[in-house]
């Protein structure tokens, strides 16, 4: 069991608490004292062993407190990953050349065992995830001072080393900051590669954004390699490569000349319109089918900002203003009436 | 996996690392590429932002030249321009696609869209890329000998364009880039004094210049270096005469040389820098 699946199961026991006691105050169900006891005793020391051993929240309020505290350690470690920076570009004018390349290794490196020791130390990850986010920032700045130090030709290669520390960090500890790290640096190292095999030169790799589609839809192949025990592994590699396809879909909906394809950039807009709906549709689908929340609401949003962008493309310059945020209104509720039927048809099919 | 990350994690930074340094020591064993002697006017202190923190010391490859702009084609005057020869020919050597349409429009998709692609930049230094340059411009302008000897150092911004050309001649880089391909070894085949020609990492553009006069268009490119600035360690910092950084950017030298530097450039053709001195300048 992972600290995912502990919280799960702390959150089933709340769950089951709560609805017992409604239960029983509907006069559905009364339990003897005979049957609560071992129970409520049973719960407790679950809760408490749980708690003990993966650091889960086991009352709401703790849940609000560890959304606080997730976002105050990846703005520390921001915070953080800047003061390095900013203190070796101020000091490293002054260093000899050997020991500007000792101080660059050697900070990731130390990095990496303060994460170990972080992770020892405190089980919640919030610490070991700080010096995580700071040992990546530390590689990062290693290879590209390296190269400013020695002059080296800039190459995409640095971010798949990126990517795998931050990787290795992520799976090592259970660090999903780190997982998401590691997932820009590999859609970055691969959108570039992509560049490079058609003979582009790598960092204008952005100019091109069908080359995020290719990375994208790799790393969302990479959310159905079986990942025991890092049960919320998949849905990062699910929601960051959709969103690499989306934006770059998007993108190119509106932007015609930024394609690859031979083509007119009218035609290639139009395309990328209609594969806009067709992908944010399969999208919702592939969602509802697999009980994946997050892609599902991932496919909605955008469906929802492809519609409103080609009803801006139609109708914005002719239509009053009052008329043009009027037909959005009642598309919204369209749109809100076609999913209470399909709500109401999946309702119907439960047994 | 887990609790064994941190040794994989650091074995993988000693590893990238220890990569890293290889390539940088067999780039730079052995006979150098090239070794060439520039001063000031080709590799001047490079421009740090004033809100820079940084205390890194660098000197920028100058491979940019004054050229006046043609009022024909809104383009940099033909005559003059260093790049002149990069045509549609090399252009489609280096695998882009130069055959130009006859609509405007279609052009723009074939040609304009097209990314940059890397190669490897031939610099030379005051060969007859200068020469050239040298003799165009002081007869477009009919500057004398005297007059370019007179020039200031560092004009007003408003400055004409034949003032532009003085301080061109007397104060400006003298390295040119004469040519581009995608083999370096065919490159230094071709260009074997590797004490006057550099081969470099670039990045070629192409775009279309339109001609007003005759209503059609060309395919032209443009070259830039991947290394640009080079970094000068601290051993060598005190070889420069002080490190005052220019205010802003300036496309060419801001005044007589007062260094110069032994550039070379090793198997990857990386440049680094050998030796720095001290040149005695006039003002």
């Amino acid at each position: 069991m992972n600290k995912d699946q502990a919280q799960l199961r702390a959150d089933r026991v709340r769950a089951f608490q709560e609805e017992l006691a409604a239960v029983e105050r509907e006069g559905v169900l009364t339990l003897s004292d005979e049957q609560r006891a071992p129970l409520w005793a049973h719960h407790t020391r679950l809760l408490a062993t749980l708690a003990e051993a993966f650091d889960v929240d086991v009352t709401g309020e703790q849940k609000q407190l560890s959304w606080g505290m997730r976002i105050i350690a990846f703005l520390g470690a921001a915070a953080i990953s800047a003061a390095v920076y900013f203190l070796f570009h101020r000091f490293w004018g002054h260093l000899d050349t050997a020991i500007q390349v000792a101080v660059l290794v050697s900070a990731p490196v130390l990095g990496v065992v303060g994460v170990q020791r972080a992770a020892r130390r405190e089980r919640t990850g919030y610490f070991a995830a700080i010096v995580a986010l700071v040992a990546f920032a530390c590689f990062v700045l290693d290879l590209a001072m390296l190269g400013q130090v020695f002059n080296i030709t800039p190459s995409q290669n640095a971010f798949l080393a990126w990517a795998a520390f931050a990787l290795i960090l992520a799976y090592g500890f259970d660090l999903r900051l780190l997982q998401i790290a590691g997932i820009l640096s590999l859609m970055g190292y691969l959108a570039a590669t992509v560049g490079v095999w058609r003979g582009c030169y790598w960092l204008s790799t952005g100019e091109r954004p069908e080359h995020f589609i290719v990375a994208g839809a790799f790393i969302f192949g990479l959310s159905f390699i079986p990942h025991r025990g890092f049960t919320a592994f998949p849905g990062a590699y699910r929601l960051f490569g959709l969103l690499a396809v989306l934006i770059a879909i998007l993108v190119l909906g509106n932007w015609g000349a930024g394609s690859t394809l031979p083509l007119h950039p009218k035609t290639v807009e139009h395309l990328y319109q209609v594969a806009g709906f067709v992908v944010s549709g399969v999208v919702i689908w592939a969602g509802v089918r697999q009980h994946w929340p997050g892609t599902t609401n991932l496919g909605s949003t955008f469906f929802a900002i492809f519609l409103y962008t080609k009803f801006f493309d139609w109708w914005w310059d002719w239509m009053p203003r009052y008329l043009f945020f009027l037909v959005l209104g009642l598309v919204a509720i369209l749109l809100l009436l076609v999913l209470k039927r399909l709500r109401a048809t999946s309702r119907g099919a439960m047994p | 996996m887990k609790g064994r990350g941190w040794v994989a994690a650091i074995a993988l930074v000693v590893s990238v690392n220890a990569l890293v340094l290889v390539r940088v020591a067999a780039n730079r064993r052995g006979e150098p590429d090239a070794s060439l002697t520039l001063t000031e006017r080709e590799l001047p202190i490079a421009y740090v932002s004033p809100n820079s923190e940084s205390s890194g010391v660098s000197l920028r490859i100058n491979v940019e030249h004054f050229v006046p702009w043609s009022s024909a084609d809104y383009c940099r005057d033909r005559e003059l321009d260093p790049l002149a020869w990069l045509d549609g020919e090399k252009l489609a050597a280096l695998g882009f696609r130069v055959s130009v349409p006859n609509s405007w429009e279609e052009a723009d998709i074939l040609i304009q869209r097209q990314l940059p692609r890397e190669a490897f930049a031939v610099l030379e230094l005051g060969g007859r890329a200068w020469e050239r340059y040298r003799e165009r411009l002081a007869e477009r302008y009919s500057l004398s000998t005297q007059e370019v000897c007179d020039a200031k150092p560092a004009p007003a911004p408003d400055a004409s364009d034949r003032t532009l050309a003085e301080r061109a001649l007397r104060f400006g880089s003298r390295l040119f880039v004469v040519d581009v391909g995608n083999d370096p070894s065919a490159l230094r085949r071709e260009y074997p004094d590797r004490n006057s020609y550099l081969i470099a990492p670039a990045k070629v553009h192409v775009f279309l210049s339109r001609n007003c006069a005759s209503l059609s268009s060309t395919v032209r490119g443009s070259v830039s270096l991947l290394i640009d600035e080079v970094n000068v360690p601290r051993r060598l910092q005190a070889r420069l005469p002080s490190v005052d950084r220019p205010a802003s950017y300036r496309w060419g030298g801001e005044r007589a040389p007062r260094y110069e530097v032994v550039l070379a450039s090793g198997k990857n053709h990386e440049p680094w820098i050998q030796e720095i001195r001290s040149v005695a300048s006039t003002p």
